[in-house]
């Protein structure tokens, strides 16, 4: 399978990166290290976010967040007019087929699209086979991949091996043949718990027809396998009865109708007469203990003597409304309203005595009454000639005259409401008796029937019913135990498949997991020469030797330390500085990148963080001549991005002398634009003119700045003028004035040395026109930030100034046939012998 | 010990396929049944709903096994 090189990566509109209408555009070598620098909130982590966008389909910085700072709104750049997202990526198989590029695009409602402008048929497919553990390292890939836990770390170093599908497959075996899993979802405790029911329930039904059979036919049953013996020999035996031998001569006690051998029992014992007798006896223990007994003589005595008390209490009182009347009175004398104890309310006379006084007097009268009739009514209610007297009223089997039933529930009320008189008491007592006389004159009647059906009936063919009711239970017997049986078999059967592939199952993932960790140990093995080479070349300490430990009967994956000064086997997450902690992630990782050769491009952001500038050379040393292309011809393209100024001076360096490709990134980020500094310069100074044709002053300023240090920083390389070692670290906004430095000090230099290869005029024009005027018309503003003084003029006249001072730096070249201007080689030599 | 062994020579799917061999000579039917639906679950992403693509694919399983 062809590799796919990124050559070119553009975008607008992404996180950092605004670009509006301009995308930023980096060109990358396949053949070369690519290193792209970027001071702090300059855009290089959206290019490494973007990356990640195209082709992993997400952010993780962004997807790690909580749902609350809604992550999704943050993937278009917050000043993008267009609300729109797009990525181009332009690849270069190695195959020597045609550029591929790919379009990727986010939209405002958060959807991602993808096409290609170049006609590849599967884009989608393409990003899917570039994504890999190791196109995209950044930081967190190494922290995660030490401080995670030894199970995900040994999943994660399984993709680096190129196992991640084995791993995962494992994963999917271990979750299939899970315990908890397997016998929740084949509900193999249910179905085990049913054998168990169903077991239970058929040896009671074989207990059961045991029991049944013996007492119908008084044998034993030799086995319950053939149901024939049993239903043969239980219906022999009601065939042998003569009333069912008709219905037994065709019939078996499995079909016979038994409500039909109940009818012809019931035929020939007289059933109808036999339930009415039965009825009777019912009736006449309901209606005989309704007598009359000598209880009854004393409580109606007693009642009376209460009624007596009652009316005798009340007689001395002056009747209910009176009472009314003393209650109305005393609580009108008991108010503010009425002040005099002794002036009657109803008539207003005087009193020679206390009103409320006697008030109160009076209503203890009407109290007594009530405690009379409160006692009356509790002994009424108590009483057996009370309930005798509901008993009868409720009888169903009692024909009792209406009129009295009516009286008698008056008289009771009377009671109640305290109206009772001895006369209403023996009324009442009168009808009870009427009732009695009723009740007695219905026992004799039944009484009657009864001796009158005894003697008619035949005798009881009890025996013979029980024994049909035996042989209708042996049938339902032998049914519920053949569908148990059925039952049985068959869920026994069932759970004897789903066992089978249980036993498949976690067979299957335990042969898999094995072969997996021996493979995934040999691999480990082969890598320990390489991981521990390379953790040599950055620390650069040979008494560190680290070793990867591989469990055997799980996927963890621990990090050790064979030899620590002396010391041996010891756990190397707890014992390393974080430095060391990421030399030894990034060695791993890098050691499996040379053992997976699949992989076409690495991007590293910021993976030196940790790091000083040894440690930093050191890796950026291993990068270059183990891991990248050329000196691995088989190895990946790697591009680094970087926002340390002591690498940069590393890959300035580095990059004029060996296959390595630097760019520096400048801009406005996150509203402005931002560019590589070996982004069109034209495209810098046309930009800037336009805005400044337009007034557009604030627009302008940045791509000035960036147009000046392009073109200053140009000169310094292309004429080899030598810069101070803190000349890329010092403030950013002082570039400019750096760079000036640079370039006047080595003019003064080479001029007072009489070396200086620039014309006199040149010489002149630069440090005496062009340059003060820089300095008078930029940089005095710029540095004290008091950019409102700028005018569209006067810096349209800086741009052209600046041109100016690059043509002082050239030469009129004709080696290629026609005229060129050429930068001098150095300030002291040109590049031919042209003039 | 099954004796089974992957080829290191091979890629992880035709490593994948030895292993599906091996599993069919075990009992070839369920091995089938396996090879049907495991790639569901293999091939989830990380913190994926495993469970119920997993409960799925043993309601299917389940299905097949009761009709045996």
């Amino acid at each position: 399978m062809a590799k796919y090189f990124i050559s070119k990566l553009q975008i607008e509109g992404f996180r950092g990166i605004n670009n509006e209408n301009d995308p930023l555009e980096i060109n990358l070598k396949s053949d070369q290290v690519n290193s792209i620098f970027a001071s702090n909130a300059q855009g290089k982590s959206s290019i490494f976010d973007a990356l990640s966008f195209a082709i992993k389909g997400t952010v993780p910085k962004l997807a790690n967040l909580q749902q609350s700072e809604r992550a999704e709104n943050y993937y278009i750049n917050q000043f993008h007019s267009g609300a729109f997202a797009t990525i181009l990526l332009t690849f270069q198989p190695d195959d020597g087929s045609p550029a591929v590029v790919i379009r990727v695009k986010r939209l405002a409602n958060g959807t991602r699209a993808v096409d290609s402008p170049s006609g590849f048929a599967t884009p989608e497919q393409l990003l899917a086979s570039l994504n890999s553990e190791f196109c995209l390292l950044d930081y967190r890939s190494f922290l995660g991949f030490v401080e995670e836990t030894p199970l995900k770390r040994g999943r994660a170093f399984s993709s680096l091996l190129g196992l991640g599908k084995l791993s995962a497959y494992r994963q999917a075996l271990e979750v299939l043949s899970n315990t908890r899993n397997v016998n929740s979802d084949f509900e193999i405790p249910v179905l085990e718990q049913q054998i168990s029911d169903f077991s239970n329930r058929k040896g009671r039904a074989e207990s059961q027809i045991r029991a049944l059979y013996l007492k119908l036919t008084n044998l034993q049953i030799a086995s319950l396998n053939d149901y024939g013996v049993i239903v043969n020999e239980s219906t022999t035996a009601l065939r042998s009865i003569p009333i069912l031998t008709n219905l037994f001569e065709s019939n078996s006690i499995l079909n016979v109708d038994f409500s039909a051998v109940k009818s012809i029992i019931r035929d020939a014992e007289r059933g109808a007469d036999q339930d009415r007798l039965r009825q009777i006896g019912l009736i006449l223990n309901q209606i005989n203990p309704i007598d009359v007994d000598s209880q009854e003589t004393n409580e109606r005595e007693i009642l009376k003597d209460m009624i007596t008390t009652l009316k005798d209490d009340f007689s001395k009182t002056k009747g209910s409304l009176t009472k009314a009347h003393y209650e109305a009175s005393l609580k009108l004398m008991s108010s503010e309203e009425w002040r005099d104890d002794k002036a009657c309310p109803t008539c207003e006379s005087a009193l020679v005595y206390s009103l409320p006084d006697a008030l109160k007097k009076k209503l203890e009268q009407f109290k007594t009454v009530d405690e009379s009739h409160s006692k009356l009514k509790r002994n009424w209610y108590d009483s057996r000639i009370r309930m005798k007297l509901n008993q009868l009223a409720t009888s169903t089997h009692l024909v009792l005259d209406p009129v009295d039933l009516k009286r008698a529930k008056e008289l009771a009320g009377f009671i109640s409401t305290a109206a009772i008189s001895s006369e209403n008491l023996d009324e009442l007592i009168a009808i009870r008796m009427k009732f009695d006389a009723t009740r007695q004159q219905a026992i004799s009647l039944l009484e009657g029937e009864k001796e009158k059906l005894q003697k008619e009936l035949p005798p009881s063919l009890v025996a013979l019913t029980e024994q049909v009711g035996v042989a209708e239970d042996l049938k339902r017997e032998i049914e519920n135990h053949s569908r148990l049986t059925q039952e049985l078999f068959k869920t026994e059967k069932k759970l004897a498949a789903r066992n089978r592939w249980v036993a498949f199952i976690s067979n299957a993932s335990q042969v898999f997991a094995q072969a997996e960790v021996a493979l995934s140990t040999a691999k480990t093995l082969r890598l320990e020469t390489s991981y521990r080479n390379i953790y040599q070349e950055i620390t650069n300490n040979p008494d560190v030797v680290p070793k990867l430990v591989k469990t055997v009967a799980s996927e963890d994956l621990h990090l050790n330390l064979e030899r620590f000064y002396g010391k041996h086997d010891l756990a190397a997450s707890a014992l390393l500085s974080e430095s060391y902690r990421n030399a030894l992630a990034l060695s791993i990782f890098l050691s499996a990148a040379i053992e997976n050769s699949t992989s076409a491009f690495i991007v590293f952001d910021d993976v030196t963080s940790s790091f000083d500038a040894g440690h930093q050379f050191s890796l950026m040393e291993v990068l270059r001549t183990k891991i990248a292309r050329p000196n691995n011809a088989t190895g990946p393209q790697v591009i680094v991005l970087s926002h340390d100024g002591l690498l940069e001076k590393y890959f300035d360096k580095i990059s004029s002398t060996a296959p390595w490709h630097h760019q520096r990134l400048h801009g406005l980020s996150p509203n402005g634009s931002i560019f590589t500094q070996t982004q069109s310069a034209n495209r810098l100074k046309f930009r800037a003119t336009q805005f400044l044709q337009a007034g557009q002053i604030d627009q302008a300023e940045p791509l000035v700045r960036q147009y000046l240090e392009f073109k200053l920083l140009e000169i310094i390389q292309r004429v080899s003028i030598p810069v101070p070692v803190d000349f890329s670290i010092r403030d950013d906004r002082k570039m400019v004035q750096n760079c000036i430095n640079a370039i006047t000090s080595a003019i003064d230099l080479y001029s007072g040395a009489s070396r200086l290869i620039l014309t006199n005029q040149q010489q002149a024009d630069v440090t005496n026109t062009l340059i003060p005027t820089i300095v008078a018309n930029w940089l005095s503003h710029y540095s004290t930030a008091a950019g409102s003084s700028f005018s569209p003029h006067v810096l349209l006249g800086v741009l052209n100034s600046i041109d100016q001072v690059a043509d002082c730096f050239m030469y009129n070249c004709i080696c290629s046939g026609s005229s060129q201007r050429r930068y001098y080689k150095s300030l002291s030599t040109k590049h031919c012998a042209c003039v | 010990m099954s004796g089974f062994a992957f080829d290191e020579n091979r890629t992880p799917d035709e490593n994948i396929t030895l292993f599906i061999d091996y599993l069919k000579t075990v009992d070839a039917s369920l091995a089938t049944m396996l090879e049907a639906n495991i790639n569901r679950l293999a091939s989830l992403p990380e913190g994926q709903a495993r469970n119920s693509i997993r409960t799925e694919i043993n309601r299917q399983i389940k299905s097949v096994l009761d009709s045996l």
